[in-house]
C-alpha cells in the first residue's frame, strides 16, 4: 500500500565553493491521501529543500543524489523536465512564502490565473478568465471581479497569499505544499488564511505538506508533524502524540522555548548554542552538541530513525528508553 | 545571575579579513581574473614606458633604398634598426608610439576618471544625503541634463567652448592634457552622482545608520564613517567600467584631432593617420593602435564584471 | 508611590501619504500612522505594544528614541520634555535612551567589526579611551553573552541570534536607562529566540532597565511585559496589566486578537477568525476606528462617535463604547 506521497532515503546536497551542504540527508517519510502533514523546523532544517527537492525545483548547484519521491505510486526523480512540467502546478501545486516575489509585478492576478489554466487545460480564454474570478471568489477575495484585473501591488499581502492559493488550487491539484505561507502575515491574517486552506482541503479532498517553523501553527492544523534538525528528520508522531510526548530533547526543547499564552514561569528553557554549519557537521548525532542529555554514544555514532512507540518515530539514543517516553521530566 | 557566554567555539569558522573575503570571491571568476591580468598589462606599459620601448616615439627613420614609409613589421632601417612593429608614416616606430600612446592614454583616462568621482561621488552623496530636499533636487536635475546628451557629443562641445590645445583661465595656463581630463571628467561624473546617489539612499533606509543616530552621531559623521565605506564598492566597480568608456571617448576625440595633440604619441591620432594608408595596404598601421584600443576596453570591462560579482554584498558568502 | 520614567501625551505622527514634494502638491492626504496616544512606563518595567502591521507601533517606538520628529504630542522623560531637546542636549539625552532593531542583519554595519559597531557610541560621546575602551567593550560584550573572540570578527561571519547579541551589547555600551525593544526575537529562529528574551530579561534585572517592548507576538509580549497596550490603526484601544488583559481581554479587537493566536497544543479551542483586514491609516473608519470588524458592533453610536480611554475593573483602561454607558 503506498500513500499519495512516498518519500524514501532523499538526499539532496549543494556544493558550493565551501564544501558540500548536506541539505537534505536521507529522508524518509509518506504523506496519505487528504492528510494535513506538517514539517517543522528552523532555518537550515531543510524543510524547504525537502519541498523543492519534491517539486523538482533544485538547481545547480544543488543535487537530489539519492532516494526515491514517489507521487501516486510514480517516482517523481525519473520524470523529464517536460514530464514535470505537466505534473507541477497541476497534481502537485506549491505556495511559496513571499507573495510578491512569488506573482509577476507586470501582470493581473486574474491573468496569472488564467496563464496556468491555460498551461494545464483546455479552456477557451473566457471561460479561463470566469474560472479565474470563481477561484478569486473561492478563496474569499471580496469582489473577485474587480480584483482579477488588479496588478499584485495593489493587494494587500493577505490579499497575495489568497491569490496565490488560488493559483495553487486552479487544477485541483492532490497535494499543496505550503512553504510558510503565512509568516510574513499577521495573526488574524494567518488565522483567516489556515481557515480557508481547511476548508479548501476538506472540499477538494487533497494532501497538504504545511512547512513552517512554527509548532503553534502546525498544532491547531496538521494531523502529523515531522520534526527537523540540520538535515535530518529527528522526530515524527501523530499531533497529539507529538505535543504530549515529545520524544527528542530537539522537539522538547522547540515546545519549551515557546513563551505560554497563559503566563507561568518567569524564564523560558532555550536551547544553549546554534544550529549546526551543514558543511562541518559534529560527528554522531547531529544535535549533540546542543544536548543537555548527550553522552559518548550521542557524540560518536548517528542514531537511526525508528519507531519507538506504534507511530511514533525518534532519532535519538536516549530516547529509546521507555520512561523517557511517559515523563516529560529531564 | 551567571550568564552563558558564548564563545563561538564551533560556531565561528575561520575568520577573514574583507579583503581576503574579497580575494576569494574574485579569484573564482576566469574571465575577471583574464581582465585584471590585462589591465596589469597595461599598467606596467603605462608605468614602464620609458624602459619598455626601443625607440624615442618621435624619432624619424628612414627607409633603406627600395622601401618607403610606412614599414611593414620586421622592416629594418637604412641603418639596420629592427621595426618589430613597423614604421608609420614619417618612419617613427610603432611599438614605441603604441607604448608612449597607451602611456597617455591611462594618464588620461585615470586622471580624468579619478576628477569624474570626486565630483560625481560628492554630488551623489550630497543629493542622497538630502533626499527630497530642494539640494537634491537641484544636483539631480542637473544631472538629468547632462546625461541627457551623447557623452561623446557633450565632450566635443566642451573642447569647443574650451577651444584646443592649452588654454588660459585667467591667470592660469591649463595644458591640454589637463583640459582633457577635465572635458572628461566633466562628462562622466553625473554618471557617478547618479549612482553614489542610489548607494546612499539604499544605505540611508538601513537601521545601522539609524543606530548610529541614536548613538548621537552627527550627520556628517554617519554619512563618512558609517555610509562612505560601504559606497566604496559600487563605486570602485563603476570607476572599473567606466574606465572602459573613457578609453574609447579619449581616443575618439584624439581620433576627431579635437583631443592629444601632435607630435604626443596618441592611439586615437595614430588611428587617424592610418585611415590614409589602410588602402595601400598599411595593415599594420590601423591594427596595433586599434587593437591596444579594443584590448584596454575588454579588460576594463571584465575587470568590472568581475569587481562587481566580489564586491556586490547580495553575493557575499553566507554561512548557511 | 510610582516612579514614572517615561510619559507620552497625545502622541500624533502623520506621513504624507504621496511619495515626493511633487506628488504632494496634488495629493495632500496624509497616512494616519500615529493618532494621539498617551501611555506611562515605570522605572524598571517593561510595557509591551502590540499590534498589527498598520497599527503604529514600530512608529511609535522611533519617535521616543527621536528617529522620527512627530506632528504634535509631548514625551516627558524623567521630568525632561524630549521633543524639545536640541544639539548637546539631545545628545546627552541619547546616552539614557537606546533601542535594539528587528532586523539584526540591517542593523550592523557589513564593512565594520563587532568591537567597532560597540565601540562607536562609547567614541561618539568621548565616554572612554585606550585601555578602558577595550576593558569597556570586553565587560560590554560579555554582558550580551559574548566572549572576547567576538571583537575582531565581522557581521557576516555571525550567526542571526549572534548578530541580535552584538545589537543588544551596543545599545548597552552608553549605560541607558530606558531600551527601545522594536520586534528584537521576529527574525530569530525559535530556539535562539528564547535565549535573547532570556538575555533582554536577565539584562533588566541585573541594570534595573526600563523596556519599551514592540513586538506582534502576543506570547512574546505576555512573557517580557509588566503592562500592554494593544494599538488598532493608530490608536490604543486598551492597556494595562499583563495578566489582566491576557485573561480578561475588555476591548472586543483584544479579545479577537487573542482568540486568533494558535498554541503549541492540539487539543486548544480552534483558532477563531477575525473578518476582514485592517483598513487603509489614511481614510479610517469613522467613530471606533474597528467598528467594521466589530462582532459587538452596537450601531450609531460606534460609527459616530470615537470612545475614549477609560478606566473600568482591574485597573484596565479602554477604548469601547460597551463600556463607557456604563453596562
Amino acid at each position: 500500500m503506498s500513500g499519495l506521497l512516498d518519500v524514501e532515503g532523499l538526499v539532496t546536497r549543494f556544493y558550493t565553493e565551501e564544501g558540500v551542504v548536506k541539505a537534505v540527508d536521507g529522508n524518509s517519510f509518506r504523506l496519505e491521501e487528504d492528510e494535513a502533514l506538517g514539517v517543522v523546523g528552523e532555518s537550515g532544517s531543510g524543510k524547504t529543500v525537502t519541498a523543492l527537492s519534491i517539486m523538482r525545483l533544485i538547481e545547480a548547484p544543488g543535487r537530489i543524489e539519492a532516494g526515491r519521491i514517489l507521487f501516486r505510486g510514480e517516482d517523481l526523480l525519473k520524470k523529464s523536465e517536460r514530464e514535470m512540467r505537466r505534473i507541477r502546478g497541476k497534481d502537485l501545486s506549491m505556495v511559496f512564502q513571499d507573495s510578491l516575489s512569488s506573482l509577476n509585478p507586470t501582470l493581473t492576478v486574474g491573468a496569472q490565473i488564467a496563464r496556468v489554466l491555460k498551461h494545464h487545460t483546455r479552456l477557451s480564454r473566457r471561460a479561463r478568465w470566469r474560472r479565474a474570478v470563481e477561484l478569486l471568489a473561492a478563496v474569499g477575495i471580496p469582489e473577485p471581479a474587480k480584483r482579477a484585473s488588479h496588478y499584485p501591488h495593489q493587494l494587500s499581502g493577505g490579499m497575495r497569499q489568497r491569490a496565490l492559493i488560488a493559483m495553487a488550487i486552479s487544477c485541483n491539484p492532490k497535494l499543496l505544499i505550503l512553504d510558510e505561507p503565512t509568516t510574513a502575515l499577521d495573526v488574524t491574517i494567518e488565522a483567516q488564511i489556515f481557515e480557508l486552506i481547511g476548508e479548501l482541503k476538506e472540499e477538494f479532498g487533497m494532501g497538504v505538506f504545511l512547512i513552517t517553523h512554527d509548532l503553534s501553527v502546525v498544532a491547531s492544523f496538521c494531523s502529523r508533524v515531522i520534526i527537523m534538525y540540520a538535515g535530518k528528520i529527528v522526530e515524527e508522531a501523530g499531533v497529539h502524540e507529538l505535543y504530549a510526548h515529545p520524544l527528542h530533547p530537539y522537539t522538547r526543547g522547540l515546545l519549551r522555548s515557546i513563551p505560554p499564552l497563559e503566563g507561568g514561569e518567569a524564564r523560558l528553557q532555550s536551547i544553549p548554542g546554534e544550529v549546526p554549519d551543514l558543511i562541518n557537521l559534529p560527528p554522531g548525532c547531529n544535535f549533540s552538541p546542543r544536548c543537555a542529555l548527550a553522552d559518548e554514544r550521542c557524540w560518536q555514532v548517528e542514531p537511526e530513525l525508528s519507531g519507538i512507540t506504534p507511530g511514533h518515530r525518534a532519532a535519538c539514543w536516549r530516547a529509546e528508553r521507555p520512561a523517557m517516553a511517559g515523563g516529560g521530566h529531564d | 545571575m551567571a550568564r552563558e557566554i558564548q564563545n563561538g567555539e564551533y560556531e565561528l569558522g575561520a575568520h577573514r579579513t574583507l579583503l581576503q573575503e574579497f580575494w576569494r570571491n574574485f579569484r573564482r571568476n576566469r574571465l575577471s581574473l583574464i581582465g585584471g591580468i590585462i589591465v596589469l598589462f597595461y599598467a606596467v606599459l603605462a608605468v614602464f614606458a620609458p624602459l619598455i620601448a626601443p625607440y624615442d616615439p618621435i624619432e624619424q627613420f628612414d627607409a633603406p633604398r627600395g622601401m618607403r614609409n610606412p614599414m611593414p613589421p620586421l622592416s629594418r632601417d637604412v641603418d639596420g634598426r629592427l621595426f618589430l612593429l613597423g614604421t608609420d608614416k614619417f618612419g617613427r616606430d610603432i611599438l614605441s608610439r603604441a607604448i608612449y600612446g597607451t602611456r597617455t592614454l591611462l594618464q588620461v583616462a585615470v586622471g580624468s576618471i579619478s576628477i569624474a568621482m570626486l565630483i560625481g561621488v560628492t554630488m551623489g552623496a550630497v543629493a542622497g544625503y538630502k533626499a527630497g530636499t530642494w539640494v537634491d533636487e537641484l544636483l539631480m536635475r542637473a544631472v538629468d541634463i547632462m546625461l541627457s546628451f551623447p557623452s561623446l557629443v557633450l565632450a566635443i562641445a566642451l573642447v569647443g567652448a574650451f577651444g584646443i590645445g592649452k588654454i588660459r583661465v585667467g591667470p592660469f595656463t591649463v595644458s591640454n592634457i589637463v583640459k582633457i581630463m577635465l572635458v572628461i571628467a566633466i562628462t562622466y561624473s553625473p554618471r557617478f552622482a547618479r549612482v553614489m546617489r542610489a548607494v546612499v539612499l539604499q544605505e540611508m533606509a538601513k537601521d545601522y545608520v539609524a543606530a548610529a543616530r541614536i548613538s548621537g552621531a552627527s550627520g556628517v559623521r554617519i554619512l563618512v564613517a558609517e555610509i562612505l565605506p560601504n559606497t566604496i564598492p559600487p563605486i570602485i566597480v563603476q570607476a572599473s567600467l567606466m574606465m572602459a568608456t573613457t578609453v574609447l571617448t579619449t581616443s575618439s576625440l584624439s581620433f576627431l584631432g579635437l583631443g592629444l595633440q601632435p607630435p604626443r604619441p596618441s592611439l586615437g591620432l595614430m588611428l587617424n593617420e592610418a585611415r590614409d594608408y589602410l588602402f595601400w595596404g598599411a595593415w599594420w598601421y590601423a591594427v596595433v593602435p586599434g587593437g591596444l584600443i579594443t584590448l584596454a576596453i575588454l579588460g576594463f570591462n571584465l575587470l568590472g564584471d568581475g569587481l562587481r560579482d566580489a564586491l556586490d554584498p547580495r553575493q557575499a558568502r553566507r554561512r548557511r | 508611590m510610582t516612579d514614572v520614567l517615561l510619559s507620552v501625551r497625545d502622541l500624533v505622527k502623520h506621513f504624507p501619504a504621496a511619495g515626493d514634494w511633487f506628488a504632494q502638491i496634488f495629493d495632500r492626504r496624509v497616512v494616519r500612522a500615529v493618532d494621539g496616544i498617551g501611555f506611562e512606563i515605570d522605572r524598571g518595567t517593561t510595557l509591551g505594544l502590540v499590534g498589527e502591521s498598520g497599527s503604529g507601533k514600530t512608529t511609535t517606538g522611533r519617535i521616543i528614541v527621536r528617529l522620527i520628529e512627530p506632528t504634535r504630542g509631548e514625551i516627558l522623560f524623567d521630568g525632561i520634555d524630549l521633543l524639545k531637546l536640541r544639539g548637546k542636549a539631545l545628545k546627552a539625552m541619547r546616552r539614557r535612551i537606546q533601542m535594539i532593531f528587528q532586523d539584526p542583519a540591517s542593523s550592523l554595519n557589513p564593512r565594520k567589526t563587532v568591537g567597532q559597531i560597540v565601540a562607536e557610541p562609547l567614541r561618539v560621546h568621548g565616554m572612554v579611551r585606550g585601555k578602558e575602551l577595550e576593558r569597556r567593550l570586553v565587560r560590554t560584550l560579555e554582558l550580551a553573552g559574548l566572549s572576547s573572540r567576538f571583537l575582531n570578527r565581522y557581521p557576516h561571519e555571525l550567526s542571526g541570534g549572534q548578530r541580535q547579541r552584538v545589537g543588544i551589547a551596543r545599545a548597552l555600551a552608553v549605560g541607558p536607562e530606558f531600551i527601545v525593544c522594536d520586534e528584537p526575537v521576529t527574525a530569530l529562529d525559535v530556539s535562539i529566540q528564547a535565549q535573547i528574551l532570556n538575555l533582554l530579561m536577565d539584562l533588566q534585572d541585573e541594570l534595573s532597565l526600563t523596556y519599551l517592548f514592540i513586538a506582534h507576538d502576543l506570547s512574546v509580549v505576555r512573557h517580557v511585559s509588566d503592562r500592554v497596550a494593544v494599538m488598532y490603526l493608530g490608536k490604543i484601544v486598551e492597556i494595562g496589566e499583563v495578566d489582566a488583559i491576557f485573561s480578561a481581554p475588555k476591548h472586543p479587537y483584544t479579545q479577537a486578537l487573542l482568540a486568533a493566536v494558535p498554541r503549541p497544543d492540539p487539543a486548544a479551542p480552534p483558532r477563531k477568525v477575525l473578518r476582514g483586514e485592517v483598513p487603509s491609516p489614511i481614510d479610517p473608519p469613522s467613530g471606533c476606528r474597528f467598528h467594521p470588524r466589530c462582532e459587538r458592533y452596537m450601531g450609531d453610536i460606534c460609527k459616530r462617535n470615537e470612545p475614549v480611554l477609560a478606566a473600568v475593573d482591574g485597573g484596565t483602561e479602554v477604548a469601547c463604547h460597551l463600556y463607557s454607558r456604563g453596562g
